[in-house]
């Protein structure tokens, strides 16, 4: 009874929340208000690596106005601890706990150390002005390969090496030997931040029966279980509840506001809010890992790659956070979405005492496509062979086995879409100006969807109709903005044969609806999607059983459209949704269903080596771009850009091409001029002055051509799009400059120093 | 020493909004107190946009004005564009062309679109760009923004064609 | 602790008898992109914040045959949609939509950008290569300052703490070839790390007068003073103007390395600037 004329699904329809998001309308995190509320604000570390010698609370605390100055000591359990697979066991996971606030000693500028709550948010500023700290600055190491020598400074326990995984296939000594040819470079990429347009924000309160209820901006509704680990209660006596999140791209996905709110509320029994500043956001919060990847690719004389050898180093910053499962992402991402016979791959994940890295769009994913894809290139001008060509011959098939010796389940349009890209750049611009030139670049890449598989990763909604044929879904999804409600909307719209406005959904409940994860790892619309069309199927399954009963038909042959159920075999049997829907109330039967999605299960990891299967299944895609480069200064403009992904089934084609544009347009940023700075740990581009995320100038008219391979393990073939679509941006704007004014582009930001520097270097030699 | 507090009257949306105010306030703190709170506050430093309200005909970072300087104007917010029965053809074209993601930025970019549409009514794509240049949106790559906005100027440009 | 008081000035001699009794504390509250940032960020703690964005007498323009006058806090737009700015100083109308983005432009003031004394202000090049000058007014007097006298070192200018700058005045060089260069990190809204402007006079393809300024190279934006002579000694043929006349620039200019660029890239990347602007003001292709 699979359905399979759509009627909603694949078009363009309108989202459920877009007219109240441009009436304004939307209620956002920061605009909850209650009777009493107090002000949050956390007092933070101004030194990258030293002892508290010396904390006095004593002024804020009488400060008028200050209800709650809280320090380590008022923190239940102040040590919060992940378990993270692929931690290596020389630091383990006690020592490298992440503290909620800060004890006797800071490792990162920005660490939290003292939490406030204040009648004003001006008072809980004063408040902050008026505590006195004394540091003793500690050695601190800041460049990850300088933390990895012995005699450097320890961030926790005796080894700053905090994860090591390494891919191992055939003999890549021998195949270099036997290669025609070999490419080598080092790479560097920047600490990107997500910059999304919405700070961290929150209300929490206590509420009449001893529940605390945090009412934030995340893309973990989940994290009520931190809060209650952190405060020592019942994780059922937290309840949390997601709000429409302004922007997060992983930048949510950690804890940021909701531990210091519950600690505020829970102490003072009052409500308690709080936003994060934009240079909290800044120096307070993850970023994406800095990498240096240093790789050796080797090949025939037609073509065919023969070994690739890498080595990845990631600084992690003062904190673990989820840096090992990034690396991994990166290591069984490091070949590209390339058929490789021989691979050696030794990754490493390295503290140091700069702002920690965590979770971003690409997930270690986009660090690895910048070097895997200027590889590409530089491995097709050594062959002098045409760069399309050469990808073709290499890409992966259905079937193929990856470097982790895991198949590749579903399509690879690969082909197709190289062709489509490069194809749709159109005709060559000339340049603006004499000493202008124009190039062009591409990049393909792979990115999985849906989280580890190691970690048994679920989702479960709930569908119910109600008796006018209308029907709700409950599902624990946070909504990001990507449409991860609407998508949800559209299944049970399309499988129940409702009009889509009178289906609704209640999303990011902890308490109300049912768990169903993350809104991370591009998971969304596979797992919640998919959890959702179970839900929706079961209940189409009682519907149709029993208007087969009604129509004295065969279930088989009914569908259901515009609420009326009828035979596709006589067109004259039909019956009114809501009738099927009376007679099962009359009966007793339930009309509502509550289902779970299983993604594939695997064994936990337990060697560095990866031998197994990992993922559940990629995307695959192509960027390309058309660049000019300013060769009296370096800078680089983006006059044209396509982005060709094979998504597996669109379920709404203006948000599939809404993620495409927008990862690229980070993409971009992180190609040109996004980098959060530091030196030795201080930050120096903590506001969107200096932090420079891409404007409406800066991006050029983008062409988004949706593939469908309809193979993917989502929704009716759907795979995932939100993190794919930002990966092979960066490696087409490198190897375009590198086709414009013949440099190699080694080190992101692309920024016109950068470029500047290596025309000089081309001009002398 | 208490801080001083002024007596201000904005105009908001065409009702008066009465306050007391510190001389440092910002409209943008202002306006939330009073439940505009569709005016948001995205980097409270001039950077993004977020917060971008009409006053007195121009596009205004409601975060880098205070709120005496508003005193006795007349300010807009997004609320002042449409209604749920009748949207503005500026967040018709918002919602057709989904310039819309999480949404976030929407209010600030559809002021300073309104604000370009009144003194520009037919702008090309590189004058759409430009105006919005100081609006930053993280989510949709601005493509389908500049869409919806040049959509909506011929929408404009055709009513009062036919009025 | 906060502690600001607020004024609605309803004269310019109101703000002088404020400043007068102020001082540094009285703080001119223009535009407001400047000021509120630093009260934010608590630079600025207190002070009497001097609303001068109502007062039309600063917001006058006076268009002589010589020479056009600005009030100080006229904002960018106003200048930019102002017919005399358009017709009589195109180059300075092309400068300033390169000056951050719209919505800063509707609200920062010429006397603003000038006044926070930044080495990287967006109008400064141009307006010395004009040969700008500004007025400063105190209760007691007014003086006129040439702009190139004017920064001292970085949000350091000459003006007095009981002064207000009240007027930019800009000569009309009705047969000078004028172009002023940005560079920044991005298309939209950047800070400058380098900028520069040159405004040249040529008699038949002889070069009679040459100014060159610049901003982001030292703690202050300059003239180039050695650059200049530098060119007008050497220079006949601007064509041929690339090579070592330029390299004077590197006598006049002082760069530090900063989150914007090294020190070495402003040395490397300001000559091909100053070339660049130099050959579109003298009509030339770029």
């Amino acid at each position: 009874m699979e359905k399979q004329n759509f009627n909603i699904i694949g078009t363009r329809a309108d989202g459920c929340d877009e007219k109240d998001k441009v009436l304004g309308n939307v209620v956002y995190a920061e605009d909850y208000i209650m009777p009493d509320t107090l002000y949050c604000k956390v007092f933070r570390s101004a030194k990258a690596s030293a002892m508290i010698k010396k904390l006095n609370i004593d002024k804020a605390k009488a400060l008028d106005g200050v209800s709650c100055v809280l320090t380590h000591e008022d923190v239940p359990n102040n040590e919060s601890a992940k378990n993270v697979v692929g931690q290596t066991t020389e630091v383990g996971l006690l020592e490298a706990k992440q503290r909620i606030l800060a004890t006797d000693r800071v490792r990162y500028y920005g660490e939290p150390i003292v939490v406030v709550a204040a009648e004003t948010p001006e008072l809980a500023r004063d408040a902050l002005e008026l505590i006195e700290i004394e540091y003793e600055e500690l050695p601190g190491v800041f460049d990850p390969e300088e933390a990895m020598k012995p005699d450097a400074p320890k961030i926790h326990g005796d080894n700053n090496v905090i994860a090591n995984w390494a891919l191992r296939k055939g003999d890549v000594e021998k195949a270099f030997a036997e290669s025609d040819v070999v490419v080598e470079a080092e790479y560097r990429t920047p600490r990107q931040e997500h910059a999304h347009m919405e700070p961290e924000s929150g209300l929490a309160w206590v509420d009449d029966m001893g529940v605390i209820n945090i009412r934030y901006s995340t893309q973990v509704v989940e994290h009520y279980r931190d809060v209650a680990a952190v405060l020592g209660i019942p994780e059922s006596r937290v309840r949390t509840i997601g709000t429409i999140i302004g922007g997060g791209f992983g930048g949510k996905e950690d804890l940021t506001v909701e531990v210091f709110l519950a600690l505020c509320s829970w102490n003072t029994k009052r409500p308690v809010k709080m936003a994060f500043s934009r240079e909290e956001m800044g120096f307070g919060r993850q970023k994406r890992h800095p990498y240096v990847l240093r790789y050796k690719t080797g090949a025939t004389k037609d073509g065919k790659l023969t070994a690739m050898q890498a080595e990845l180093i990631s600084d992690s910053g003062a904190y673990v956070m989820l840096s090992p499962w990034v690396l991994l992402y990166s290591t069984v991402h490091s070949t590209g979405p390339y058929f490789i016979p021989n691979v050696k791959v030794d990754a490493y994940s390295v503290l140091t005492n700069n702002i920690m890295t965590s979770a971003f769009r690409g997930f270690g994913g986009m660090q690895v496509a910048f070097a895997y894809e200027s590889q590409m290139d530089a491995l097709a001008i050594k062959l002098n062979m045409d760069p399309v060509e050469l990808r073709k011959k290499n890409f992966f098939k259905r079937g193929d086995e990856t470097a982790n010796f895991q198949s590749i389940p579903s399509e690879v349009m690969l082909d197709e879409a190289v062709e489509k890209a490069v194809e749709a750049l159109g005709p060559k611009s000339e340049p603006s100006g004499k000493n202008m030139r124009v190039g062009r670049g591409f990049a393909c890449s792979w990115q999985s969807y849906g989280r580890m598989t190691y970690l048994h990763d679920t989702a479960s909604s709930w569908v119910g109709l109600e008796m006018d044929g209308s029907a709700v879904v409950r599902c624990g999804i946070p909504d990001l903005g990507g449409g991860q409600r609407e998508s949800i909307r559209a299944i049970a719209a399309e499988l129940l044969g409702i009009p889509l406005d009178e289906v609704h959904v209640i999303s990011t409940d902890s308490q109300v609806t049912p768990l169903a994860g993350t809104v991370t790892a591009t998971r969304a619309l596979f797992m919640s999607g998919n959890a959702t069309k179970l839900a929706a199927e079961n209940v189409r399954e009682v519907i149709l059983e029993k208007a087969a009963d009604m129509l004295e038909t065969a279930a088989e042959d009914l569908d259901i459209e515009n609420k009326m159920v009828y035979s596709s075999r006589q067109t004259d049997k039909k019956v009114e949704l809501v009738k099927v829907i009376r007679r099962c109330a009359a009966e007793g039967i339930s009309i509502q269903s509550l289902d779970t999605y299983k993604a594939a299960f695997t064994d936990e990891i337990k060697t560095n080596v990866i031998k197994d299967p990992v993922y559940n299944d990629w995307t695959f895609g192509t960027q390309a771009v058309e660049v000019e480069v300013d060769t009296e200064t370096g800078k680089v403009n983006v006059l044209k850009h396509v982005s060709v992904q094979d998504v597996g089934r669109a379920i709404n084609i203006k948000r599939t091409e809404g993620q495409m544009e927008g990862g690229a347009a980070q993409g971009l940023g992180f190609a040109l001029m996004e980098d959060y700075l530091e030196v030795d740990g201080v930050p120096i581009t903590w506001n969107l002055t200096e932090y420079l995320v891409p404007t409406s100038k800066d991006i050029p008219d983008s062409n988004s051509i949706i593939l469908e391979s309809r193979s993917g393990k989502g929704p009716f073939g759907a795979k995932g799009i939100g993190e794919p679509s930002i990966t092979a941006a960066a490696p087409a704007v490198a190897n375009a400059i590198r086709d414009a004014v013949g440099i190699k582009v080694l080190h992101l930001p692309a920024t016109p120093e950068r470029v500047f520097w290596e025309l000089q270097k081309k001009h002398q030699s | 020493m208490e801080n001083q507090l002024y007596e201000l009257t904005v105009y908001v949306n065409d009702k008066a909004v009465r306050g007391k105010v510190r001389a440092e306030k910002t409209l943008l703190d202002f306006l939330r107190e009073h439940n505009f709170t569709e005016v948001k506050k995205g980097c409270d430093n001039g950077d993004c946009g977020a917060c971008t309200v009409i006053m007195d005909g121009l596009a205004a970072l409601s975060c880098s004005t205070t709120a005496l300087q508003a005193e006795g104007r007349r300010v807009y917010t997004v609320k002042s564009l449409g209604s749920w029965e009748k949207l503005h053809p500026l967040q018709e074209a918002f919602v057709k062309h989904e310039a819309v993601q999480c949404g976030f930025c929407s209010p600030g970019f559809l002021m300073t679109a309104k604000a370009l549409l009144d003194n520009n009514p037919m702008p090309s794509r590189n004058e759409i760009r430009d105006a919005i240049s100081g609006n930053l949106c993280r989510c949709t790559g601005y493509v389908k923004i500049v869409d919806a906005i040049e959509d909506a100027a011929s929408a404009i440009e055709e009513v009062s064609r036919e009025a | 602790m906060r502690n600001f008081r607020f004024l609605q000035p309803d004269s310019v001699s109101t703000v002088l008898k404020a400043k007068e009794e102020e001082r540094e504390n009285g703080r001119i509250l223009a535009g407001g992109t400047n000021l509120l940032s630093y009260i934010k960020m608590g630079r600025v703690k207190e002070g009497l914040l001097i609303d001068i964005t109502r007062l039309d007498e600063l917001k006058q323009i006076e268009d002589t045959e010589n020479e056009v006058s600005f009030g100080a806090s006229l904002t960018i737009t106003e200048l930019l949609n102002s017919s005399v700015v358009q017709n009589r100083l195109s180059y300075l109308h092309d400068t300033l939509t390169h000056f951050a983005n719209p919505l800063i432009r509707n609200q920062a003031t010429l006397g603003g950008n000038i006044a926070d004394g930044s080495p990287i202000a967006d109008t400064i090049p141009i307006l010395l290569v004009l040969d700008a000058t500004v007025t400063a007014a105190s209760s007691k007097s007014e003086r006129i300052i040439p702009l190139k006298e004017f920064f001292v070192g970085p949000g350091k200018t000459v003006l007095a703490a009981d002064e207000l700058l009240v007027k930019v005045s800009v000569p009309v060089h009705e047969s000078s070839g004028v172009k002023m260069i940005k560079l920044g990190l991005r298309n939209g809204t950047a800070c400058s790390v380098t900028s520069a402007a040159v405004r040249v006079e040529q008699d038949n393809k002889k070069l009679r007068e040459i100014r060159i300024a610049l901003g982001g190279v030292a703690p202050t934006p300059i003239r180039a003073y050695n650059c200049e002579n530098a060119l007008l000694d050497g220079l006949f043929d601007i064509e041929a103007a690339a090579g070592a006349e330029l390299e004077a620039l590197q006598q006049d200019i002082n760069p530090i390395s900063d989150v914007r660029g090294t020190a070495e890239y402003r040395r490397g990347v300001s000559v091909n600037l100053v070339k660049r602007a130099l050959r579109s003001a003298a009509g030339m292709e770029v």
